[in-house]
């Protein structure tokens, strides 16, 4: 028989008893201390559930303070998805039928499907009240209010809306909100707040994003931080309580003040479409030549002294206010519709054009920085040039020996230098300056300047800020392009250029900004702009400062001039230049500048001196651009002191024919009026509403 | 040393020299004596002995405050959010009062029972209890995808739950020799292998780990040779390997033995009962961390209020414990435990038969593994299987046997001092 162990084995069970307490008694300490704070962070979210309450979206005014984009307080239909979760399909029907008559006739046109839409979307959380109509009279909520029995869970109550105080005046600038995709909103979501708010706080689904410029690009100081009331929900999902301790409350957008100034930008955008107008009523020289469309344009007025945008005016434009509520896919087409010509499209950013003769401001200045012109060049500033019209080019790479260019527009016979070339926009002259001038200097960099001394012209062109994004705060500019050697192969290799040979002829045509030359509105403006303060290249500001939300909201941050470039530009250089940028708008007798009629016509203020230039950009197929860029005023004397100019301009009208006729008068008309200081106020759409109604009651009291 | 010698099944065979008791109860086992102050023998009867060495006082204050800590933690999990508008369920903590009532009662009827009787009405109760079994897989009603119980009105029983004492008391019979031989070890195994069996077919997981457990406890304390429990190990090593590689267990099943294991990705590939426990075994530890050191408060939990844990007035009692009173509370909980396991020791290890040491061996198996498993599956470190926290789960049968049990062995404690039933 075995000894009896029982007694051992009795103290071995209970040391096993007491080793599986023990680790029971560890695990919980390990739970319920070390991983304490974890798991309460997860119990948190299992039972929490975070109800958002919108923070108005900051303010976009002026630079004077006069308020573009606001935040309205509408009255909107909601309706409660728990409530009408009970009905069944037939029900719900009906409902919905009612709802968007009772919707449509108080004034907002509403249809079944969008609302049937709009409630089976997903992305709204179970205590969400969900929007079917937005802005609808409040009349509405009486009628509603009164037969709850007939609209179950559907409520009227107020919502705050984007509301533009100006219509459309600066529509593509301001840009539009519209409900966060879920692309953008996933982008978001690792985007942490700075006050270490969880991430996924900062967007929710249904919020609002800015989807294009000022609202876009300025997303981050206009939107404000939704406010969040936590509610404790049980596991079926019913709500128990409110944790109220947790209540964050939503902390309003910050102001943002842009540059422009409203008044300025209503006088640009009415004159522009005044003279896309103008041109489509003119008939084409010949009739086998293309009719003027004048169809799109666009008109940037830019400060030279510190590169703030004055006015960005684009043709055709929209009515921001359609974003409101989301915007349906079929006024979104038309929108994006070529037959429409694009009028979501900014053209001052987002169009390219040859800039014809305006360039030639810019082959005038490397022609002289590089000697081409001067006592080492091919000839004097001064030096006398017979424009008989064409130009014969011997070292031409053509089948036949000699290339003709000829000048398409201006007679020939005249006698011209610089100034007058310019003045009189001798095309001419400006080919000799790139054939013999800058095609024949030799292909290698002698300058050490990292370019080939034949391509220098395209190296001040991209000086001067073409070829690459003005860096101006507005989301999808373009860069346009500055054509040389590499840029032939890199679009040969892509298959866009039938051939990756540069010739004698891009130079010539390049001089006078024709062939694959483009720039943008902004980048003409800016160029010019350049020219007039002596030489800073400026990064164009959009953004004037960003203050706190309210009336005396701190200043948060001022954007100040942004210096890109600081070019060498000596009287000796700039002098003869202006001389024929100022003749260009006025007749001398000898020497009619090539806008002068245009200035005649409105009779800007002599005191006033403009200095600017005509262009007109052959495109194939379709009629000329008409371009005009000038700057001003130059050399007048304010209050004693010698004052530099503080308005430059481009205008740029597709389709339009010669830039004498089509741009120059407009922008003769906008710069009379700012040297008249006689630009009309523009009334916000409250102040007209205001007007209105006073009228009204005027009328009403009377009769 | 003496013998007194009447009954063979109680006298010498208790050989732990240790006791100073059983010497000293074996000098003077005819003669009456005056209570000394400290009862090394004599009965109960004799009225030299007080009643409260009778009883065992700290037993049953334990038990007694484990049950009313299982009252509010009933009520905590199954109140409801107990608003202005729906007033807190006091329903189920009501019938578990009842229950308890109840299981007292019978508590108090097994301690005073007659250990002859107890033996004599053994192998019917086993008989019955093998008939309930049959009969609750015929008849019974399917209650989530096993038949376990039996639908009476408006009460369910469980003839598993009682099934646990007539294992206990069966095997208690047979392994109560002085020296247990294999082929009676086989017996025992054969008897505890039909009433597995049987509840294999409901089939409830739970219970059956703890029908072997308890069997497994009670053939080690039992006198088998060393030599027969390796081989009983090894054979029992050996068949759960079969078993696991065998059809025998669903695939469910054996899944959700070894999902609390898995990491999060290993869990997805289980299929989705699989991820539902692992869900379920997560919430749990959430409840319990949430609780930190304080607690969140009696019926304050949020997890527990939310009904997030599964079953949490049944299996996953702990983990309201463990949110609503934290670590203090939930220890204090274990603690109770522990003292009424070294109380049903003690009587162990003091009980004066064979057959009275088995019963409390037997009891304690039961409690350690239902203990440890229960408060073990809400902290994740074992598997997710339905077996309820005795005397602190919501439910009659599951109450009804852990305080009859008890009272078992309050019956083996009282039989120290009383020779008279002998």
């Amino acid at each position: 028989m075995d000894e009896d162990t029982t007694g051992i084995r009795l103290g071995i069970f209970l040391f096993v008893t007491a080793v599986l307490f023990g680790a029971l008694g560890a695990r919980l300490w390990y739970l319920q201390t070390i991983e304490h704070e974890v798991l309460q962070a997860k119990a948190e979210t299992n039972v929490l559930e975070p109800v958002y309450e919108q923070a108005p979206r900051g303010r976009i005014l002026d630079r004077n303070g006069r308020v573009l984009v606001d935040n309205e307080v509408v009255q909107s239909v909601t309706v409660d998805k728990s409530v009408i979760e009970s009905l069944d399909s037939a029900e719900l029907q009906a409902l919905y039928l009612r709802l968007a008559i009772a919707a449509s006739r108080s004034g907002r046109l509403t249809k079944v499907d969008d609302i049937r839409a709009e409630i089976d979307d997903r992305s709204y959380g179970p205590f969400e009240r969900i929007p079917v109509a937005v802005d609808v009279d409040p009349d509405l909520a009486v009628f509603i209010g009164e037969r709850s029995d007939l609209f179950a869970g559907v409520e009227v109550g107020p919502q705050t809306v984007r509301r533009y105080s100006y219509g459309n005046l600066a529509a593509h600038l301001l840009g539009y909100v519209g409900p966060i995709t879920r692309k953008e909103w996933e982008a978001m979501r690792n985007i942490t707040e700075p006050d270490g708010g969880e991430p996924s706080d900062v967007y929710q689904l249904n919020d609002e994003i800015g989807k294009s410029g000022i609202e876009r690009l300025f997303e981050d100081d206009l939107r404000g931080v939704s406010g969040v009331r936590y509610i404790e929900v049980n596991a079926s999902g019913q709500p128990v309580r409110e944790w109220t301790e947790r209540y964050r409350p939503p902390i309003p957008g910050n102001d943002v003040w842009l540059t422009i100034d409203i008044d300025l930008q209503a006088l640009a955008e009415r004159e522009l479409a005044e003279g896309l107008a103008e041109a489509r009523r003119r008939e084409p020289r010949r009739p086998e030549d293309p009719p003027f469309v004048a169809s799109a344009g666009s008109v940037v007025l830019v400060d030279p002294r510190d590169g703030s945008l004055l006015a960005m005016a684009s043709y055709p434009t929209y009515d921001p206010s359609t974003f409101i509520d989301g915007i349906s896919v079929t006024q979104f087409e038309q929108l994006t519709s070529e037959n429409n010509f694009f009028p979501i499209l900014n053209r001052a950013i987002q169009g390219t054009y040859a800039p014809g003769s305006t360039f030639k401001l810019v082959t005038a200045y490397a022609a002289l920085q590089e000697g081409v012109i001067g006592p080492d060049g091919i000839r004097d500033i001064h030096h006398a040039y017979i424009d008989v019209g064409d130009y014969q080019f011997s070292k031409c790479f053509q089948e036949s020996d000699t290339c003709i260019y000829s000048s398409p527009y201006s007679g020939p016979g005249r006698s011209v230098d610089l100034p007058i070339a310019i003045t009189v926009s001798s095309d001419t002259y400006f080919y000799e300056i790139g054939g013999e001038g800058f095609w024949l200097r030799p292909n290698e960099d002698l300058d050490g300047d990292g370019v080939s001394e034949d391509e220098d012209l395209q190296l001040w062109a991209r000086r001067l800020g073409f070829g690459t994004k003005s860096g101006i705060q507005l989301p999808y500019e373009r860069s346009g392009a500055v054509p040389d050697r590499e840029y032939y192969r890199g679009q040969f290799d892509l298959g866009v250029f039938e051939s990756s040979q540069w010739f004698g002829g891009s130079t010539i045509i390049l001089a006078v900004g024709q062939g694959e030359l483009l720039v943008t509105p902004l980048q003409l403006v800016n160029s010019y702009a350049t020219f007039a303060n002596g030489g800073r290249l400026h990064q164009p500001n959009v953004l004037m400062k960003v203050t706190g939300a309210g009336q005396t909201g701190e200043v948060l941050r001022e954007i100040g001039p942004r210096i890109l470039r600081d070019l060498e530009m000596p009287d000796e250089f700039r002098d003869p230049i202006e001389q024929g940028l100022l003749g260009v708008p006025r007749s001398d007798g000898r020497y009619r500048g090539t806008a002068w009629r245009a200035f005649a016509d409105v009779g800007l203020p002599a005191s006033w001196r403009v200095a600017g230039k005509t262009g007109t950009a052959e495109v194939q197929g379709v009629a000329d651009t008409s371009l005009f860029v000038a700057y001003g005023p130059v050399d007048v004397e304010r209050n004693g002191d010698q004052t530099e100019p503080d308005v430059a301009i481009a205008v740029v009208l597709e389709e339009s024919g010669f830039g004498s006729v089509a741009a120059a008068p407009v922008a003769a008309r906008i710069l009379d009026r700012i040297a008249r200081d006689n630009v009309e106020v523009v009334r916000s759409s409250s102040e007209v509403e205001a007007t209105v109604s006073v009228n009204r009651r005027q009328l009403q009291s009377t009769g | 040393m003496t013998q007194s010698g009447q009954h063979e099944a109680s006298t010498n065979t208790d050989n732990l020299s240790r006791s100073e008791s059983y010497r000293e109860t074996s000098d003077e086992a005819d003669q009456p004596r005056r209570f000394d102050g400290w009862p090394r023998s004599g009965s109960y009867r004799d009225e030299q002995i007080p009643w409260w060495f009778v009883v065992d006082p700290f037993l049953i204050l334990t038990t007694v405050a484990v049950t009313a800590f299982g009252v509010l933690l009933v009520h905590s999990a199954t109140r409801g959010p107990a608003t202005e508008l729906q007033p807190a369920d006091f329903s189920l903590m009501r019938r578990q009062v009842a229950y308890i009532v109840v299981g007292l009662a019978s508590a108090t009827g097994a301690a005073l029972l007659d250990v002859r009787r107890l033996r004599y009405w053994v192998p019917a109760g086993y008989a019955l209890t093998v008939c309930l079994l049959i009969g609750v897989v015929q008849f019974g009603a399917d209650i989530r995808g096993a038949q376990s119980w039996f639908r009476l009105g408006g009460f369910t029983f469980q003839p598993s739950e009682p099934g646990k004492l007539a294992l206990i008391l069966v095997l208690a019979v047979v392994l109560t020799t002085e020296t247990v031989s294999f082929r009676r070890m086989l017996a025992g195994l054969t008897l505890a292998g039909i009433l597995t069996g049987l509840i294999l077919m409901q089939p409830d997981l739970g219970t059956i780990l703890i029908y072997i457990v308890i069997t497994a406890v009670m053939i080690s304390l039992s006198a088998v040779r060393f030599r027969n429990l390796v081989l009983l190990f090894l054979v029992a090593v050996t068949a759960i390997v079969t078993i696991f590689q065998s059809d025998l267990l669903k695939e469910f099943q054996k899944n959700r033995l070894t999902v609390f294991v898995l990491d999060d990705e290993a869990v997805q590939d289980l299929g989705e009962d699989a991820i539902r426990v692992a869900y379920n075994a997560e919430q749990s530890q959430i409840a319990i961390g949430n609780g930190g050191m304080t607690g969140q408060g009696l019926f304050r939990g949020t997890q527990t209020g939310s009904n997030l844990v599964p079953e949490q007035q049944t299996d996953f009692i702990f983990s309201v414990a463990g949110e609503e009173l934290g670590f203090r509370g939930a220890t204090i909980l274990l603690a109770l435990f522990a003292i009424i396991l070294y109380r049903v020791w003690r009587v162990a290890v003091r009980a004066t038969d064979r057959f009275d040491r088995m019963l409390a061996i037997g009891v304690m198996g039961m409690f350690v593994f239902q203990v440890f498993q229960s408060a073990g599956m809400t902290m994740g470190i074992m598997p997710v299987t339905g077996i309820p926290m005795p005397l602190v789960s919501y439910g009659g049968s599951s109450m009804v046997t852990s305080l009859t049990a008890l009272g078992l062995v309050l019956g083996v404690h009282r039989r120290r001092f009383d020779y008279s039933i002998r």
